[in-house]
This record gives structure tokens, C-alpha cells and sequence, in this order.
């Protein structure tokens, strides 16, 4: 598994605003989430995956859906930010 | 020989259930437990030989390592040997994941299987391409391409079921070999890499031309998932729900209650002796009516939440309500739930299994009885016709609907403030986290819908011939003996019922309730709709009259009871800290008895804080 955390160009999943793309350099190990990480795994977020910010929504703009593989799903910010991103030029 | 029993499994949205409702004929039974997205159920279908077996709809998953408790039921049947077979359901349109979903089961059991590729029109449709013999040779199972809610591929594979179940078993652990447990967290992470790894892999060799997204359903969500339309939309379908449990349901209610009437109408001028008489109206006809009257409410609400389950609805509500529900300490999850629960508590606790974390289940679990469940409606009918004036208090809104309308703004009120109490200092920690899939628009079919409604009409008609039923004629029974000597009036104050109603009279009177009126909160444990029959049988046996529609009996209570003691009874049943069904579900539910006992505790404390408060207050202003 890859780790890139200090690097630039890379972001935190929920930081990036609707219509923004990128592809999943990381994870944020975080004992807590442990159990969620392997579930976000197990539905297709994995290394290597590129995701798309699809919409906000509207109270307080979150949670977010993102589409990966050819499933979109809804994360609350907090949660995605525990998937690093490089952002891809769309 | 026994019935071959054969395990529907798949992956979340993969249209399992239309799988089920296709590939069966006969009448659903109800398995092991129910509710609205958990539905588990089982039925027979001829195999083409013309075997009987029988079919059972299992929870949908995502993989075998459990999340929610939902899922666990899968996993736990699957390890156990109750399954001759099994069909595999998976979505066409998503390939990985139905890859990785097939070589986790079959990895994990030995039983016969056979694959149906579902929603494949959808698939070519959008480009997709197979090459379905190298998947069935990879697999080592048959797969078969279907569309479920079309029937097409349902013989086929019927069909390769049965050739499946004549080979006993199969060889497993293809793919991965052996199975693993006690990892660590990142001994996991990897396992669930190299897993995929192996799924992409063979997919190369299944997959000759990907598809593209599914642009129509992003369009759709562009305008449901709106900030400002998406918002109305929402609203707009929660008002057009309650609008039609209300006013469309109303024909239908009446029509029930109207040959109930007339049936017992029947009864009471037949020759039968008099005693039977008034056990077949009064006690049969009266409590079954009671609560049959309120079938056309929870079908329009059930019929609304499936389709809007089908079509993809709710999940986007989830999404729309999410932060807003966690300021109260909920989780987007709990909105189903909660919604079923105005047509049922029971049914909404139930749904709560589809919250991944146990902490947010009890405080959904929790909050759900101060829902307005469909059986309070006619004892708020009953008390507001009576008690409240149907005066036009602006632009012609009459103030009995505006008080019905308070009433279950009350509940919701009440709950909001529940759950942050809960979250504070009951189940304290962090708002577990929000994952849920956004699936596909699909158009809902209608056999489908209609097989879900007979089914809960099924289910609530066994309620009331069995339930319902026996607590009716116990309620009969408490109220018409020991009978009083000929000629006497007020037999049923020497009733048991009565005596019972005395005995408690001194715990009730600060409230403002009288002997009858407690007397009538027993059989409310039972069923909270009892509440009206039970009045009109106290009061029509007492004078001796026919006092059996709501309109008299709200006139006579109007006369007997002063306008405090039926505020005060309405306001306990805000909290109606009764109903034995829902008390028994949660128990079950969360598996103890001492949050059960909280929810009866603190329901039962609000009731009676509530009604001495209103009781008082109201004598105060009165006066």
C-alpha cells in the first residue's frame, strides 16, 4: 500500500467541491475507523481507483455523493477525509 | 422426502426481491422476522421437473464480513446447513462488485449454486459485454442472464438450479483457498487487496467491453438532490403521503367500520340467547372491526414506501436528511425507520436493523414509540370530535385538524428532544459514519408492489384473527362477568374489568381519570386502537343502549367526562406507554430487557407528568 501524505498535489477526499475528480493515493489509518475503512474497501474505494465529486448536499453541504467503479455513494465530509487524493485535470 | 429449501442471496439493489417475486407463484409466508428493507420471506416454486421447493429471500450484502446485523443473517445462514442450494443474485450494471461478491460465497460453503446475472438488459444498454461462458467456466457455476421484473431468464434458470442441487456439492475455495480469521485490522486491509486483485483479474477474462455510467440516474439526481428542489421534492412527497393516509384512506375506513356496524346490527336483532349475542358483537365483531379499520392506512403508507424504496427514493433521502438529523443525534439511516413507524412502531423497529452501529439502533429503537403509529388515530379522533370545538380559526382552518396537526408535531418534538437527551447522556461517543449507495433509478414494477402489499395485508390479517382476536373476547369476558342479578343496572362496575378499574382508580385520579377510563387503558397494552371499542362497550353495556359509533360515544363521553380529563387523555397518548407488540420488539430487537424497560419507563414517567400537568393546568384556566 502506498502512503503519500505530504506531498502537494495531494488532498483530502472531502475537501474536493462537486464536479472535481481525482484518483486514491491513501488512507488515513485511524484505529476508530477501522471496521468503515475496510468497508469503504470492500465497496470499491481502493488505490489506485479514480472517484468523482458528483454533488453536495444542501443543508450545510454535506454529505457528499461520489461516484467510484460504477456505484455512487454519499460519505459525510469528516469520513471521506479519510481518503487521500491526488486531483485529476477533468 | 423433504422440501428442498433453497437461499436467494445478493448484493444490495441487485433486485433480489423481483428475483423472489418472479420466480415464485404461490403466497409468501412470513420467515423468521420482518420489516420494510429487511424483509426476509419464504415461498414455493416448482422446479421444472415439477419439484416443490421452497425459496427464502435472505438480507442483501455487500461482502461476508459482517456491518450491520442485517448482514449477519446472512452470513450466519450461509455457515449453517439449512440450504440445499442457492441463487446468486448480481447486478449486471457493476461488475467488480459482483465478482467479488460471487467469489466470497462461493468460497465460503460447498452448497450448489447458480448465478443470475441480473438487470442484463440494462447492462447491454449501456454497453456492457460478456462472455458468459468463460464466467460460468470461471466461476464453476452456471450463470444465467436475467431481467427480473420482465421474467426473462427465469426458466432458464430454474432449470439450472435443478441440474445444480443433483450435483450435492461442489468444490470449494477456488479462488483464495483457505479461510482466514483472527487477523489484524491490517492483515485484513490486505486480504480485501489481494482479494480484489484476484476479482479484477478475472474479470479480464469475463468483461469484453465495459459500459459507461449511468448518466440518466446523475441527471435525475441533478434535480432530486437539489439544494432548493431536491428539498421541496422531499417535502412535497412527505405531504402527499400523509395526505393520502388521511383523506384517500378515509372511503375505505369507512366502508370497514360500515359492515362491521351493519354485521353487528345482525347479530344484536337475531334470536340468538342474549349472552352469545353480545360476545359476537360486542366482543368479536366490535375489537376485530376495531383494528381492521385501519388496514387502508398502513397499505397507502406501506404501498408509498415501497415504491419509493424501488424507485431509489430513499436512499437519497437519507442523503438530503443526513446532517440535519445528526444535530438530533440521528443517523441518516434512522429515516426509514422512523417513517414506517407512523404506520406501525413494530415494522419501524424492525427497519432499524439496517443502522450499521449498535449506539444509533437504541436511540432510534428509543424514540420510535413517540412516532404517531396509525393506531392513536382513532382515540385522537375520538377525543378531539368530542373535546374540541370545530371552529374556523383562520382562513377557514378548523381548529380540530390544527390540533390534530399538533398532536404529532408534539411526538416529533418530543422525539428530537429524546434523542439529544439519549445521545447526551445515555450513549455518548461519536456519530458512527454515513456510507450508503446511491443506486440506480429504476421504475418500480407493479406485481411487485403488489405482491409486497398482499403480504402485509397477510400479516396484519393474521394479527387481527389471532391477537387481536383473543384479547377481544378476554376483554368481553372481564367486562361481562361476573354478571349482575336481573334488573340491576350498572352491572359492569361489579365486572372484573370493573373492580380491576376501581383498584387502580386512586393511582389515576390526579390525572383525571376515572374508574372506566382506566378500566379501558388495559386492553390499550394489548393494542392502542383497542382503546375506542373498549369505551364504546363499557358505555353501551352500562346503558344499556347502542352507543357503538364513535359519533355517540363521543357524545356520551362529551357528557360524562369534563374537558380536562379527555385533554388529559389525549396527552398520554402522545406517549402511550403501552402496546405489548412494540415493547416485545424492542426487547428482541436490541436483546435486553433494560433498555426495553427504559423505554417503558420513561414513556410511562412522561405520560403521567404530561397528563397530570395538562389535567391541572387545564382545571386552573377553566375555572
Amino acid at each position: 500500500m502506498r502512503m503519500i501524505l505530504n506531498s502537494e498535489s495531494s488532498h483530502k477526499l472531502g475537501e474536493l467541491n462537486p464536479g472535481e475528480k481525482g484518483e486514491i493515493i491513501g488512507f488515513c489509518i485511524d484505529d476508530d475507523y477501522q471496521s468503515f475503512l475496510h468497508r469503504l474497501c470492500e465497496v470499491g474505494f481502493i488505490v489506485g481507483e479514480s472517484v468523482e465529486v458528483l454533488q453536495d448536499a444542501p443543508i450545510g453541504h454535506d454529505p457528499i455523493s461520489i461516484r467510484v467503479k460504477d456505484a455512487v455513494y454519499a460519505l459525510r465530509r469528516e469520513e471521506a477525509n479519510l481518503i487521500r487524493v491526488v486531483k485529476a485535470n477533468s | 422426502m423433504s422440501r428442498k429449501r433453497i437461499a436467494l442471496v445478493g448484493t444490495p439493489n441487485a433486485g433480489k426481491t423481483a428475483l423472489f417475486n418472479s420466480l415464485t407463484h404461490s403466497h409468501q409466508r412470513v420467515a423468521n422476522y420482518s420489516g420494510v428493507t429487511v424483509e426476509s420471506a419464504e415461498a414455493d416454486f416448482f422446479l421444472p421437473s415439477g419439484e416443490l421447493a421452497t425459496l427464502v429471500d435472505l438480507p442483501g450484502a455487500y461482502s461476508l464480513r459482517p456491518y450491520t446485523e442485517d448482514e449477519s443473517v446472512l452470513t450466519r445462514a450461509l455457515q449453517t446447513d439449512q440450504y440445499d442450494g442457492m441463487i446468486l443474485v448480481v447486478d449486471a450494471t457493476q461488475p467488480e462488485r459482483a465478482i467479488r461478491f460471487l467469489i466470497e460465497v462461493l468460497d465460503s460453503t460447498e452448497m450448489p449454486a447458480v448465478v443470475a446475472l441480473n438487470m442484463i438488459d440494462l447492462a447491454d444498454a449501456r454497453g456492457f459485454e460478456f462472455d458468459l461462458v468463460q464466467f460460468s467456466a470461471l466461476m464453476g457455476v452456471p450463470v444465467i442472464p436475467c431481467v427480473a421484473t420482465k421474467k426473462r431468464g427465469i426458466r432458464e434458470l430454474d432449470g439450472a438450479l435443478e441440474v445444480s442441487l443433483k450435483n450435492q456439492k461442489r468444490t470449494k475455495d477456488v479462488f483464495l483457498g483457505e479461510k482466514r480469521q483472527d487477523l489484524s485490522g491490517r492483515e485484513i486491509s490486505l486480504q480485501i487487496l489481494a482479494f480484489y486483485k484476484k476479482a479484477d483479474e478475472l474479470l479480464k477474462h469475463i468483461l469484453l467491453r465495459k459500459g459507461f455510467p449511468d448518466y440518466r440516474s446523475q441527471k435525475i439526481d441533478r434535480i432530486i438532490l437539489h439544494p432548493f428542489w431536491g428539498m421541496m421534492i422531499l417535502l412535497t412527497v412527505l405531504g402527499i403521503t400523509f395526505q393520502l393516509m388521511f383523506n384517500l384512506a378515509k372511503y375505505p375506513m369507512d366502508a370497514i367500520d360500515g359492515s362491521f356496524k351493519w354485521l353487528q346490527g345482525l347479530v344484536s336483532h337475531s334470536p340468538l340467547p342474549e349472552l352469545l349475542r353480545s360476545f359476537l358483537a360486542d366482543g368479536v365483531l366490535a375489537g376485530m372491526g376495531g383494528t381492521l379499520v385501519f388496514l387502508p392506512q398502513i397499505l397507502i403508507l406501506f404501498g408509498l414506501i415501497l415504491f419509493l424504496e424501488d424507485f431509489g427514493f430513499m436512499s437519497r433521502a437519507v442523503f438530503l436528511l443526513d446532517h440535519l438529523m445528526g444535530k438530533v443525534g440521528l443517523h441518516g439511516r434512522a429515516f426509514l425507520p422512523l417513517l414506517s413507524s407512523y404506520a406501525c412502531n413494530v415494522p419501524g423497529i424492525m427497519a432499524t436493523r439496517t443502522i450499521e452501529s449498535k449506539r444509533d439502533r437504541i436511540i432510534t429503537t428509543l424514540i420510535i414509540p413517540l412516532t404517531t403509529c396509525s393506531a392513536r388515530i382513532p382515540v385522537y379522533t375520538l377525543l378531539i370530535s368530542a373535546f374540541v370545538p370545530n371552529t374556523a380559526v383562520f382562513f377557514g382552518i378548523k381548529l380540530q385538524g390544527l390540533v390534530m396537526l399538533g398532536l404529532y408535531v408534539a411526538g416529533i418534538l418530543f422525539s428530537v428532544l429524546m434523542g439529544g437527551v439519549f445521545k447526551r447522556f445515555l450513549l455518548k461517543g461519536k456519530r458512527p459514519p454515513l456510507l450508503i449507495e446511491l443506486p440506480s433509478y429504476k421504475l418500480p414494477s407493479v406485481s411487485s408492489l403488489v405482491k409486497g402489499l398482499v403480504y402485509r395485508t397477510r400479516l396484519f390479517l393474521k394479527r387481527v384473527g389471532t391477537v387481536i382476536l383473543v384479547l377481544s373476547v378476554l376483554i368481553w369476558v372481564l367486562l361481562t362477568f361476573p354478571r349482575a342479578p336481573e334488573g340491576t343496572l350498572h352491572g359492569i362496575d361489579q365486572s372484573y374489568a370493573g373492580q380491576f378499574g376501581h383498584l387502580i382508580e386512586p393511582a389515576i385520579k390526579p390525572i383525571g381519570f376515572d374508574w372506566r377510563i382506566g378500566m379501558a387503558l388495559i386492553p390499550t397494552f394489548a393494542a392502542r386502537e383497542v382503546m375506542v371499542s373498549t369505551l364504546a362497550t363499557v358505555y353501551s353495556i352500562e346503558e344499556g343502549g347502542e352507543v357503538s359509533n364513535t359519533e355517540k360515544l363521543s357524545t356520551v363521553i362529551q357528557k360524562e367526562w369534563g374537558l380536562a380529563t379527555g385533554l388529559s387523555l389525549l396527552v398520554w397518548f402522545i406517549f402511550a406507554p403501552m402496546c405489548i407488540s412494540t415493547l416485545a420488539t424492542a426487547k428482541r430487537e436490541l436483546q435486553s430487557s433494560g433498555y426495553m424497560l427504559l423505554m417503558l419507563g420513561y414513556l410511562f414517567a412522561f405520560a403521567y407528568v404530561g397528563s397530570f400537568l395538562t389535567y391541572r393546568l387545564v382545571n386552573l384556566l377553566v375555572r
